[in-house]
């Protein structure tokens, strides 16, 4: 049972991944992203215009962005059985865990928001959609922390069959030195880093898409190890030590 | 005497080097440094469409650059490579006197190419060349500010290679993760390479 659990808690991170891509693109429509230089009008027309798609796509984001959590909790259990015990690693792991659903739904409160009342001054519309992009794009600095604390792990791990193989570790590092160009929209109005960029939206979209799918085969795997050396503590009767 | 004596260990160890080829670093570090390679290939794919948009003005504003100050960081880097690739060489041979100075030396060269780099920002900010100036201005200080922070990851790695090069003896693993750490800087090195003649020479 325990394996099923946490199988169906990795599958779910890669279905939320899909139902994500469905509500931000294919109703809401905020993927391609709108122009961080357009106008306030420019901006309020679009939002007067999609009015209801945004709002359905973005109450269905605000409402299931929690299923990310089990996939994180995944995540964080493997990086506490390489530490093997709750240190400082895996504690942070699951603190920062909390920032993935809660960005996700925290960002689509503020574009909601900014389709709710279209009519209102387009200033406003234009504020809380500058809001939006700045968290749904700009708020890098969690998942790259916890993708380096992966990577650490994954070094660390001296275990006779570690969980993660090691070159695990060097992808996630390669996944946080990508993902950091995302911090600079904050600076952009056009270009390659401002939040609609090639180097801050496009090319950060497809490495997490990459990552999150390689990370989901990976823990699928680690689970396997898992379960075959909770069967081998049953059979020699030495289960691991409560911390 | 001490030549001889190196002459025959490289001597010697060359067939065996030959008969076993392998991949330096572990594998796995090479997924980071064939998918930074991609990226920046994808980012330096981005300028050239970008400057096909505007020839006249990326031609005009390259001509602004100081190519005394990127040619210099060219040395500099190339130089850095080749401290590195002796340095790993001396490790490999237990020699941790000669490892410590010539991964100093490289280090020397990482932190020299960041001074020029910020002679160069500061130059080119106060003669009035803002990113916001124009598209060209835009990714030269994109391109490079990326780079530049590859090359801060580098010196990073270069000061963990320098304690490692303090031991006598490696294990595989640390063996493996030092040649790793070399790999990436000479990456850093390469995607310079690549950048400066695609920002200061192609006209």
């Amino acid at each position: 049972m325990h394996v099923k659990i946490e199988k169906a808690s990795i599958w779910l991170g890669l279905g939320m991944t899909a139902a994500f891509m469905v509500m931000f693109w294919f109703i809401a429509g905020v993927i391609p992203p709108l122009n961080p230089n357009d106008t306030a009008e420019q901006t309020a027309q679009i939002y007067t215009d999609r009015h209801l798609r945004m709002q359905i796509g973005f109450a269905l984001m605000i409402f299931f962005a929690y299923l990310y959590a089990p996939f994180f909790a995944v995540l964080s259990r493997q990086v506490r059985r390489i530490e093997g015990y709750w240190g400082a690693m895996s504690v942070t792991q699951i603190l920062l865990s909390v920032t993935f659903p809660f960005g996700f739904s925290l960002c689509s409160v503020f574009a909601a928001l900014a389709a709710y009342r279209p009519e209102r001054d387009p200033d406003v519309t234009q504020a809380l959609n500058d809001v939006f992009w700045f968290i749904f794009v700009g708020l890098v600095g969690p998942l790259i922390t916890q993708v380096i604390i992966v990577a650490l792990a994954t070094f660390i791990d001296k275990r006779e069959v570690p969980s993660f193989p090691r070159w695990f570790g060097y992808f996630n590092i390669w996944y946080a030195v990508l993902g950091v160009p995302g911090c600079a929209i904050y600076l952009f109005k056009t270009g390659p880093l401002a939040w609609n960029g090639i180097f801050a939206f496009w090319i950060p979209l497809t490495v997490f898409l990459i990552w999150i799918i390689v990370t989901a085969v990976v823990l699928l795997k680690a689970t396997d190890i898992e379960a075959a050396e909770r069967e081998r503590a049953v059979a020699e009767r030495t289960w691991e030590p409560a911390a | 005497m001490n030549q001889m004596t190196l002459g025959s260990a490289v001597g010697g160890d060359a067939p065996t080097a030959e008969a076993t080829r392998r991949v330096p670093g572990e594998p796995g570090v090479w997924i980071f440094l064939f998918g930074d390679m991609v990226v920046f290939g994808v980012f330096f794919a981005t300028f050239m469409y970008q400057r096909s948009l505007a020839p006249e003005l990326f031609d005009q504003s390259r001509h602004t650059l100081s190519i005394n100050i990127g040619l210099t960081n060219t040395l500099i880097l190339l130089t850095s490579s080749l401290f590195v690739v002796t340095a790993v060489r001396a490790i490999r041979n237990s020699q941790r006197r000669a490892a410590q100075a010539l991964l100093a030396g490289a280090l020397v060269c990482g932190l020299a190419f960041v001074g020029f780099k910020a002679i160069e920002y500061t130059a080119k900010v106060s003669q009035g060349h803002v990113p916001t100036e124009n598209n060209f201005y835009l990714y030269f200080f994109i391109l490079t500010g990326l780079h530049l922070f590859h090359v801060l990851i580098g010196v990073a790695v270069l000061i963990v290679l320098l304690t490692q090069a303090r031991r006598t003896e490696l294990s595989v693993t640390r063996m493996a993760f030092v040649e790793g750490g070399a790999c990436f800087w000479h990456l850093v090195d390469l995607l310079w390479i690549v950048l400066f003649p695609l920002l200061y020479l192609v006209s």
